[in-house]
């Protein structure tokens, strides 16, 4: 079974932690590892990242908090799973890793 | 898995010790343990004197909350020469940076806010 890394993202697109975590998750993909990325708070706003949406038809597992998407006027889309903190919960607990990036 | 949160940030500017607030409360309905530090600006949240910090109503909601579920707040030391936080109506540990990097080591996860 794949190794898991869970990678929390909670700052705005024009903070750097955005290159570092899509540098990450396209290394992990090449090594198959399973991502899952749960954006939060300003992290939601990544959403609109391309590079973001084409790693999910890749294998990237991408969530959005709800809370924090609603709060900026992010509607709902298929290209994430919209959930809140019960969501984040889950992929604490059933990766194998998991960095937050804040 | 235990998850430590380290709140750095001035609740007087940024909205942003108040969103880690949340989902410290948040991710405590789990099977996690949870440990918050908090440092700088951060121990604000703390006074009873403050009345003008960032998603007020978001710190006022939470954090009785956390205090029910008796997650351990750890205040760095440090922080507390310029805020007075003797009349807080929460309990909380003083550290120093040798405590706080002890807590931040047995983290599985850290969440730096």
């Amino acid at each position: 079974m794949n190794k898991k890394l869970g990678i929390l993202l909670s700052t705005p697109p024009s903070d750097k932690n955005i290159e570092t975590v899509i540098g990450l998750i396209s290394s992990a993909l090449r090594n198959n590892v399973s991502v899952y990325l749960y954006l939060d708070d300003d992290g939601v706003e990544c959403i609109h990242d391309n590079r973001l949406i084409a790693m999910s038809k890749d294998g990237l597992k991408l969530s959005v908090c709800a809370y924090g998407a609603q709060k900026k006027g992010i509607e709902p889309s298929d290209v994430a799973m919209f959930g809140g903190l019960a969501v984040l919960s889950e992929l604490i607990n059933a990766c194998d890793r998991f960095i937050a990036f804040g | 898995m235990k998850i430590i949160f380290l709140i750095r940030s001035n609740p007087c500017e940024s909205h942003r010790p108040a969103e880690a607030i949340r989902i410290a409360a948040g991710l405590g309905t789990g099977n996690n343990s949870i440990k918050i530090i908090l440092s700088g600006e951060s121990v604000r949240v703390l006074s009873p004197d403050e009345e003008d910090l960032e998603d007020m109503d978001i710190i006022e909601k939470f954090l009785p909350i956390i205090k029910d579920w008796g997650i351990p707040l750890y205040v760095d030391r440090g922080s507390l020469a310029a805020i007075d936080l003797k009349r807080s109506p929460y309990e909380f540990r003083t550290v120093d940076n040798a405590e706080v990097s002890e807590i931040v080591a047995g983290g599985h996860g850290v969440f730096v806010f």
